[in-house]
């Protein structure tokens, strides 16, 4: 087993963890919400899904691969690749079980965590070697997730109804109860809003699909523009969407992490 | 050029190939990103996309592997919870409320709220997803289940042209 400097010494170790400490903290800010669904009691819970197998819909599979993350929180004190990579792997796998199971398929939060965990256990077999071959193919996989992210998420939303404006005219501007949604609702008629939702709908599609050609961009404007718009989309939805963003803006500043220390040796393979 | 010489993803390639593991990595990231794509020139990606988002997927291990692609606030979809069974088309004829939008998995209406409420004689819902003229109509049913708890059970999907 290898046996890492520290993390003041060794950037990668610390870009290791700064990404896992984001992610697991906006994993876990919804807790409440997922232990109320979680454990309805036996006369509430759901027993069968047509599509799914029924060890997907135990209450009690779904709280393990919850709760299971809480773990890897002993990773960051850890400095040992073999207990780096098991973290990753536990990350992965749970989330990947939370994206199958009936209660939690439908939370995006997983998606990111799954392939932040897979990023992890990678990097975590390159955490103490200092070649530019696995530096840069741990920046241009984590920027690649973002990317891909952003792909998604923009591509689902060239449809007629997005561009028109209406799904987040439903969703933000008539549902959020917060600021600036109900500020406009008392101040503006449904019109003016209607005009409100389509262009700013229309700015999210464009700013993702534009966001998800950061793989070809040079590191840092990949990184700097991903952490402003994934910072905007949690203040609008008011942090709701942290649990979900956490992952990506882990890996973002992780990269950051990574960019402030380029190694200039061309060595080993990754 | 200049600017695509700086990028992580040239930087990385021109230091070699990467090793295996690495090779995987991008191999998978590559499918996801070809499938997500594929929403705007192949048909069965779209059709199979609206029957993920209605949980409606011919088969767990083909729902199972499209979890893992990204879809953030995908598609313009709907849902209703209602106390009668009618047909998805008599549904369709009605008059509904146009604010039921969901941002992606509409069919969470019935998997992922507090069922206490519930009555005895469960419910149905009812769920459309459109994507660029395409459009999947979804009728669930959730019922007790003998052993306490909930089944929930899809009845019927039909693609629009498959109204009557």
């Amino acid at each position: 087993m290898n046996s890492i400097k520290s993390a003041a010494e060794n950037p990668r170790l610390m870009a290791w963890r700064i990404a896992l400490g984001i992610s697991l903290f906006a994993w876990f800010v919804k807790s409440k919400d997922q232990i109320n669904l979680f454990f309805q009691g036996p006369d509430h819970a759901i027993r069968h899904h047509t599509l799914l197998p029924d060890w997907l819909c135990s209450p009690v599979v779904g709280g393990v691969a919850y709760f299971t993350p809480v773990l890897c929180f002993l990773a960051l004190r850890a400095h040992r690749a073999v207990w780096l990579r098991l973290a990753g792997l536990t990350y992965a796998a749970c989330s990947l079980v939370m994206l199958w199971h009936v209660q939690s398929y439908n939370d995006a939060t997983h998606l990111t965590a799954f392939y932040l965990g897979l990023w992890l256990a990678w990097w975590a077999g390159r955490v103490e070697r200092t070649d530019a071959g696995s530096y840069w193919h741990g920046i241009a996989l984590a920027i690649g997730i973002i990317s891909l992210c952003w792909l998604g998420g923009g591509i689902g939303k060239l449809t007629s109804e997005y561009w028109a404006g209406e799904p987040f005219y439903h969703l933000y501007f008539m549902d959020k109860s917060q600021f600036p949604f109900s500020w406009m609702r008392a101040h503006l008629n449904q019109e003016t809003i209607h005009t409100y939702a389509q262009w700013f709908s229309r700015t999210v599609v464009v700013v993702e699909l534009v966001l998800a050609t950061g793989i070809l961009w040079p590191p840092r404007w990949a990184i700097t523009a991903s952490i402003l718009a994934l910072s905007g989309m949690v203040m609008i939805s008011q942090l709701q969407l942290f649990s979900v963003l956490g992952s990506l803006m882990g890996l973002a500043l992780a990269v950051g992490w990574l960019l402030k220390s380029e190694p200039n040796s061309t060595t080993t393979p990754t | 050029m200049k600017l695509f010489s700086s990028s992580p993803l040239f930087k990385a390639w021109s230091q070699g190939r990467p090793g295996f593991s690495a090779g995987l990595f991008y191999a998978m990231m590559g499918i996801v990103g070809v499938w997500s794509s594929g929403l705007l020139f192949v048909p069965a990606v779209v059709d199979a996309t609206l029957q993920r988002m209605h949980l409606a997927t011919s088969s767990f291990p083909a729902f199972a592997a499209q979890q893992i692609s990204p879809a953030m606030y995908n598609f313009a979809n709907q849902g209703w919870r209602a106390p009668e069974d009618v047909t998805l088309e008599q549904w369709n004829a009605r008059n509904h409320d146009p604010g039921s939008y969901f941002n992606h998995f509409p069919v969470r209406n019935l998997t992922w709220f507090e069922r206490d409420q519930v009555g005895p004689a469960g419910l149905w819902g009812y769920y459309r997803s459109r994507f660029q003229g395409r459009e999947l109509h979804t009728k669930y049913r959730l019922e007790p289940s003998p052993e306490g708890g909930w089944n929930v059970i899809r009845v019927e999907s039909k693609f629009s042209d498959e109204l009557h």
